[in-house]
């Protein structure tokens, strides 16, 4: 009511709401800002002008390697050690010869001196007198030498039962060191951890090819929360039909324990889901893991629909209903042909809201797919989130990312604005 | 023609049919992974290993002084965000039920932070409070120099969960104000008509007419945000991953890491659940009337 308010309060009224849309939009308008312009280049740490190139590279229209954008020193810098390790990898590994070569002059070597340096600190420590230090190192150094008792007997002085062990295994291992069984196995060692290396070069390589696979995580975000959508909107249509319209045994229990479900987190059955799913084996196969994550979103997304949807159903008349089961329709047949037909909007409504908790979830997508790093089927929050972390993350490309991802929501948003804001109020949130 | 008694049987079984699929979804996902929770939470529980050791992990939890730590900041994250949401869900909601020319536009625009998907906005705070690109530091830092330029308020333990709050507030104010706007409409303009033949002040109304109507709804929505911001992971870890709150510490513990504690992170879920079972009694009973 401001029709006799003064200037001074009506202007007063507007900057409150000037400043309430400032606070609102700001965010949105460095998404839209950065995201139409060039990409960050750290040495000037400033945006370079105005383009469109975020948005055709995130489609794929355009791909520019990560050379581009910072040089060929990352992927230079990344690749280097690996080089290195397995050029020295692939030496030894070449032959059995080498191999052996190899255990006995650098191996041994360092094994031996760091056996030295054990003994040097006992001595320096338990305060033994040795003549001849050097002669009593080395031979303290074989195993059941009169030195090395010696030696045992001082170290239990200043070393914990786990230290002892050490030594002995050290010990051990370098008397070893030459025998062939020993050879053998460390020969195995290498050759498997080379092939870890060379992995880890292809890796490399790879990621620094690939383009930023924006569209696969829309994909693959699109299936997931259209599908538990869809599933728990079916669901919910048949168990709201009930709570509505029947009266059974413990439907009261039933609902209230919906209720809790729409109230419960995440958070708290995350450790046990998870260990569900490694039980069962279900997190090794990548159709497992999907089909898992989906009935995970299913039960999320279900309190909200029955909640929902139960509600509509009450304001349809059971008399319509009640005319076309006197006419012979079956229960069943009534749902599918007349009360679905009458809540199409609802219906929209609810696959909208379930639609959105899918499409925003992070928790389990990055608990289920993120450990097993199932790229390929990677949602959008957590493809996005993962390649903000790396060294490749480029502003420009995210914020374009987070527009397009934002576009068709706010559209069918607007499209639909009376109905999805009835359903806020009636219920229709679950985070 | 069927007997009443046939009638009745016949809905009791199809309700039981139609809602079997429900009942056995909550079953698996729901019920069997509470209890299963809480058993884990009596064992140390890893990898490889499982042994029973009774109540050690809840003794350990209740020892770890990160878990205080933890515990505290979650609870100052879930008052700060329920008060600040409620006020400004408030104020927004008594300057949009006035009329404006341009009001509709305004209505839309306040349900942006609501709508928008999660992860499509929260980059773009990252890259507000960004310590050497963002605008935060670059105004009130370097230009203004009010805070410290080197103020890094993401990525720093002790205050990154005051910008998860602000965030917080942003994004769900428009719900509270949702809430409260279209109770706020339900209130018959007699009751201010009367008011104002007796002389009573704008203030006087307010205290008087508008919010004795509004207690109910603000009641509720406390109780209904503070129990979800109680367990609110995604808007908090997407924004900040040092923001400390109990459902980072669990998910640290048992996907962040490489030698998961289950035992120990399961004993915090069930801390986590009691408290969280304490609200919900309290919503039910005073608040709702399903």
């Amino acid at each position: 009511m401001v029709k006799r308010a003064s200037p001074f309060k009506k202007a007063l009224f507007f900057t409150g709401i000037f400043l309430i849309c400032f606070f609102i939009l700001v965010p949105f308008y460095f998404m839209i800002h950065v995201s139409l312009k060039a990409d960050y280049d750290p040495n000037k740490m400033s945006f370079s002008d105005f383009t469109t190139r975020n948005y055709k590279e995130i489609f794929g229209l355009i791909q520019s390697s990560e050379t581009e954008f910072f040089g060929d020193e990352i992927t230079r810098a990344n690749l280097e050690p690996v080089l290195k390790k397995i050029a020295e990898l692939e030496e030894i590994t070449s032959s059995r010869d080498a191999y052996t070569e190899y255990v006995h002059n650098v191996q041994l070597k360092e094994k031996e001196k760091e056996l030295k340096d054990i003994v040097d600190l006992v001595i320096d420590f338990s305060g033994m007198k040795v003549e001849d230090r050097e002669a009593f190192t080395e031979r303290a150094m074989k195993n059941g030498t009169e030195e090395a008792i010696v030696l045992e007997e001082n170290m239990k002085s200043i070393f914990g039962a786990n230290d002892i062990k050490k030594f002995n295994d050290l010990r051990s291992e370098i008397e070893k060191a030459l025998t062939d069984e020993s050879i053998s196995a460390g020969l195995e060692r290498a050759r498997s951890q080379l092939g870890a290396y060379q992995a880890q070069k292809n890796r490399i390589l790879e990621e620094k090819a690939s383009e930023f696979p924006f569209l696969k995580y829309l994909g693959n975000s699109l299936m997931f929360a259209g599908t538990s959508a869809l599933i728990s909107l079916f669901v919910a249509i048949l168990g709201a039909y009930a709570f509505s319209r029947l009266r059974f045994k413990g439907r009261g229990t039933v609902q209230r324990s919906v209720l809790f479900v729409y109230l419960f987190g995440g958070t708290v059955i995350m450790v046990p889901l998870y260990q569900m799913a490694v039980k069962l084996g279900i997190l090794s196969s990548p159709l497992g893991t999907s089909i898992y994550l989906i009935m995970v979103y299913v039960i999320q997304t279900l309190p909200v629909s029955l909640y929902m949807l139960g509600n509509y159903f009450r304001t349809i008349p059971y008399s319509i209903e009640e005319a076309a089961i006197i006419d012979g329709c079956s229960r069943v047949q009534a749902i599918f042909r007349i009360v679905i037909p009458l809540s199409l909007p609802a219906i929209a409504t609810v696959y909208i809201y379930a639609f959105m908790i899918g499409w925003n979830e992070y928790l389990f997508a990055s608990a289920f797919l993120g450990l097993k790093s199932y790229k390929d089927l990677f949602t959008l929050p957590i493809g996005l989130s993962t390649f903000s972390g790396s060294a490749h993350a480029v502003w420009g490309r995210l914020m374009a990312a987070s527009v397009v991802s934002a576009i068709p929501i706010i559209i069918i948003f607007s499209l639909m604005q009376k109905y999805l804001t009835s359903g806020f109020t009636a219920g229709g949130v679950k985070e | 023609m069927q007997s009443v008694s046939t009638m009745l049987k016949n809905e009791n079984r199809l309700g039981w049919r139609l809602v079997s699929p429900t009942v056995i979804l909550l079953m698996i996902l729901i019920l069997y992974p509470v209890a299963y929770n809480i058993y884990i939470s009596f064992f140390d529980y890893g990898i490889t290993r499982s042994t029973f050791v009774g109540i050690d992990n809840y003794l350990r939890v209740l020892k770890d002084g990160a878990f205080w730590k933890s515990f505290f900041i979650t609870v100052g994250f879930t008052l700060m965000t329920v008060g600040g949401s409620l006020l400004l869900g408030l104020g927004v909601a008594l300057m949009l039920n006035k009329e404006f020319k341009g009001r509709s536009i305004v209505r839309t625009i306040v349900l942006l932070p609501y709508i928008t998907p999660l992860i499509s906005i929260v980059f773009s705070w990252q890259y507000i409070f960004d310590p050497s690109l963002g605008p935060f530091v670059e105004i009130f830092g370097r230009q203004l120099r009010w805070i410290s330029p080197q103020l890094d308020l993401l990525n720093n333990s002790n205050n990154a969960f005051i910008v998860a709050s602000i965030f917080n507030i942003w994004r769900n104010f428009p719900f509270v104000y949702l809430m409260i706007l279209s109770r706020l409409q339900s209130i018959p303009d007699e009751y201010y008509e009367a008011a104002e033949m007796d002389g009573a002040s704008p203030w006087k109304k307010f205290t008087n007419i508008t919010l004795p109507e509004l207690y109910f709804v603000m009641g509720a929505v406390a109780l209904m945000r503070g129990i979800w911001n109680f367990y609110k992971f995604d808007e908090v870890y997407l924004i900040s991953k040092k923001a400390g709150t109990l459902p980072i510490f669990i998910y640290e513990r048992v996907i962040g890491t490489t030698s998961p504690e289950f035992g120990v992170a399961a004993a915090i879920a069930t801390i986590l659940m009691v408290i969280m079972l304490g609200l919900i009694t309290m919503y039910v009973k005073k608040v709702l009337k399903w």
